[in-house]
């Protein structure tokens, strides 16, 4: 299946690059015959809604398109809200050294993202945001997440200098709230039966940058969380503070139809015993990276079928003694990701947002 | 004799043209607010003598100038100010009234108490100014006399200096009981904040000591309206700088060893390079020196930091 869906989408990009008179920045939303003068020069993000040959001109919702047989299709889609699930290949290096190079990954999710009426606040709602890799079993899933981005009307700081001619410097200070809770993850250490999940972390946010519609994002988030561990490591401690964890993270919806996504996170977390008596910890932190990119290439059924890459790889210095007589602070891996997804339930991108 | 009228013209020059300027800015004080080209309204101007202050910074006290360089430590400042709105215009005669409450600094120390005083509960400066001020002889026909000078009240209760409370074997604690002086002010500015002013004043403190074997000593100083004080204070029309310094003499006789003199001299200068929400932040130095025989030695007291003000006006 995954063969076969490649074949259409490299098909599918062939055929458009092989028209004359195709631009890669602007849309090709006609299906079988070349657009009409007028099409070419509509403006590329909106969604076109020319007269059919048939001359039957119906109302056209939002996002969607006629083409000149008069088939009405979705050619607008909201990465914030959507269900997907997804294959690719994942080959990997796990904490112990060893590289897989034949694992096969499924990952799945549900994210729901809200605009306030004002445009000032977006709240975003993700469910059971995972992956499961296949060869050797492996299982990071996060329960829920919160989190919401608010653009502030007023400086939080204003600042006047009387040194020469008095001069205010506004400072606008973009703060948010994160919640994650219930995230699971198998191994995280790279030995057998060790399970860690992190109960809750509720951080705050600090956007330092911010596109209009809020959409897309730079942002410093920090704060506490806790977690429980499984499995052998969890004869140490049971339960750890996560005190604080920091990252660095971005989130960029691109092209002018917001068909692409692009997200990098950069995290930090420095570790402490949660129990009444201290116990002491087989390390105090852990460093993680990753990034993706997503795009939309087709639609079946008005469902969008995106291709993903993305990369991680982690550093952890909780991993004394993993392998008796060799003791080791530090152990670190890395996970590469090639595959599409297809997603369900996601409207088009609203009007008042587009590109 | 040419030389002489010429400084005799210049010194009038000087003179009319200082009374002429510090009209004008009465006229007109610089703008509270204003707005830059990009529409954003921001405070220009605060006063110094109408808001709430806390400060904090870095304090040494030494009993002379080499002692200073030792290691400072932290101290903290609050206080509230006072002060009368500005006279209207057509004004013939105006109070201009400036109160200090709870002026107080912190400043961490040993003993039970942990920390030590200096400040006032309450300060109350009042000059009277007048277009044209006269002494009138009530003769008839009545007889005005120009004079050069305003006058003035000074008020003062609950000066405090010290520890908290008295120690035994600790350093004494000084409660100024109350305070007062007849002023008279030479400088006559109609800015608020501005005086050049000779008192003649009163005082009565009480020091409080507890010896080795926790007995309470009293030692009660009263000055006879035999103390003379120097003050002269200024700040800019914006509030952005102010400064002043007070000098003062006592022959004063106490409780516990008679007449005696004593000395005080008190410095400060507050410069404002910014604010924050429209309110100021301001550095600050402080310093006094006191000569007493009450004290074992002469004491020098310095403070340097931030003071953060909520204008009240």
């Amino acid at each position: 299946m995954v063969a076969a869906i490649a074949v259409l989408v490299l098909s599918g990009g062939i055929a458009r690059a092989q028209e004359p008179g195709h631009d890669e920045d602007g849309p090709d939303l006609t299906l079988r015959k070349a657009p009409p003068e007028e099409a070419k020069i509509a403006p590329p993000a909106a969604v076109v809604t020319t007269t059919p040959e048939d001359g039957y001109t119906g109302e056209m919702p939002w996002g969607f398109y006629r083409d000149r047989q008069g088939r009405v299709m979705q050619v607008s889609f909201d990465f914030g809200r959507r269900l997907w699930l997804g294959v690719g290949y994942a080959p990997h290096r796990t904490p112990a050294g060893q590289t897989e190079i034949s694992p096969a990954a499924f990952d799945f999710g549900v994210s729901y993202d809200e605009l306030s009426g004002n445009g000032r606040t977006r709240r975003r709602f993700t469910v059971l945001d995972g992956q499961v890799r296949l060869h050797s079993f492996g299982l990071d899933v996060t329960g829920f997440r919160y989190d919401l981005s608010h653009r502030y009307e007023h400086p939080i700081l204003r600042i006047t200098t009387f040194v020469k001619d008095p001069e205010r410097h506004d400072l606008y200070m973009n703060i948010g709230l994160f919640t994650e809770a219930l995230h699971f993850e198998t191994e995280p250490r790279g030995i057998e039966g060790e399970q860690a999940l992190t109960v809750a972390t509720v951080q705050a946010t600090l956007d330092l940058w911010q596109s209009a519609d809020l959409r897309s994002y730079v942002r410093l988030r920090a704060g506490p969380g806790i977690e429980m561990r499984f499995g052998p490591w969890a004869q140490e401690t049971r339960y750890v503070g996560i005190l604080p964890q920091g990252t660095l993270e971005g989130n960029f919806i691109l092209g002018q139809r917001a068909m692409q996504r692009l997200n990098f996170r950069l995290r930090g977390e420095l570790l402490r015993s949660a129990s009444w008596h201290a116990q002491e910890l087989p390390g105090n932190w852990t460093a993680a990276a990753e990034a993706a990119y997503e795009v939309i290439v087709i639609a079946i059924n008005d469902q969008p079928v995106s291709m993903r890459f993305a990369g991680s790889a982690f550093l952890r210095d909780d991993a004394r003694e993993v392998v008796p007589g060799f003791p080791s602070a530090q152990v670190w891996g890395w996970t590469g990701t090639a595959g599409i997804r297809m997603a369900f339930f996601s409207p088009p991108v609203p009007p008042a947002f587009r590109k | 004799m040419r030389a002489r009228a010429a400084l005799l013209g210049l010194l009038l020059l000087l003179a009319g043209g200082r009374a002429s300027g510090a009209d004008a800015e009465v006229a007109a004080p610089p703008p509270i607010w204003i707005v830059d080209a990009s529409g954003a309204r921001f405070r220009v101007r605060f006063d110094p003598g109408e808001r709430l202050i806390l400060g904090a910074g870095a304090e040494t006290v030494a009993g002379d100038l080499a002692g200073l360089r030792a290691a400072p430590a932290l101290g903290v400042e609050l206080g509230l100010m006072l002060r009368s709105e500005r006279p209207a215009p057509g004004w013939d005669v105006h109070w201009k009234r400036n109160h200090e409450l709870a002026h107080l600094r912190l400043h961490p120390a040993g003993g039970t108490g942990g920390a030590a005083v200096d400040g006032v509960l309450y300060r109350g400066l009042f000059l009277r100014q007048s277009r044209e001020g006269t002494l009138t002889l009530p003769v008839t026909p009545p007889f005005a006399l120009p004079l050069p000078f305003d006058i003035g009240v000074l008020a003062e209760v609950g000066h405090l200096h010290g520890a908290l409370w008295p120690e035994t074997g600790g350093p004494p604690v000084d409660v100024g009981v109350v305070h007062g002086e007849v002023l008279a002010d030479f400088w006559r500015s109609r800015v608020p904040g501005r005086w050049l002013a000779v008192g003649v004043g009163g005082r009565y403190e009480i020091g409080l000591q507890r010896d080795a074997a926790g007995e309470l000593a009293r030692d009660h100083r009263v000055s006879p309206m035999s103390t003379l004080a120097v003050a002269l204070h200024s700040e800019r029309a914006d509030g952005l700088a102010a400064g002043g310094l007070r000098a003062e003499a006592s022959h004063r006789w106490s409780s516990v060893r008679g007449w005696e003199r004593a000395y005080r001299v008190d410095a400060d200068v507050e410069v404002t390079p910014l604010a924050v929400n429209d309110r100021p932040v301001a550095l600050f130095a402080i310093a006094s020196a006191a000569s007493t025989p009450d004290l074992p030695q002469p004491e020098l007291r310095v403070m340097v930091g931030l003071r953060f003000s909520q204008p009240l006006r």
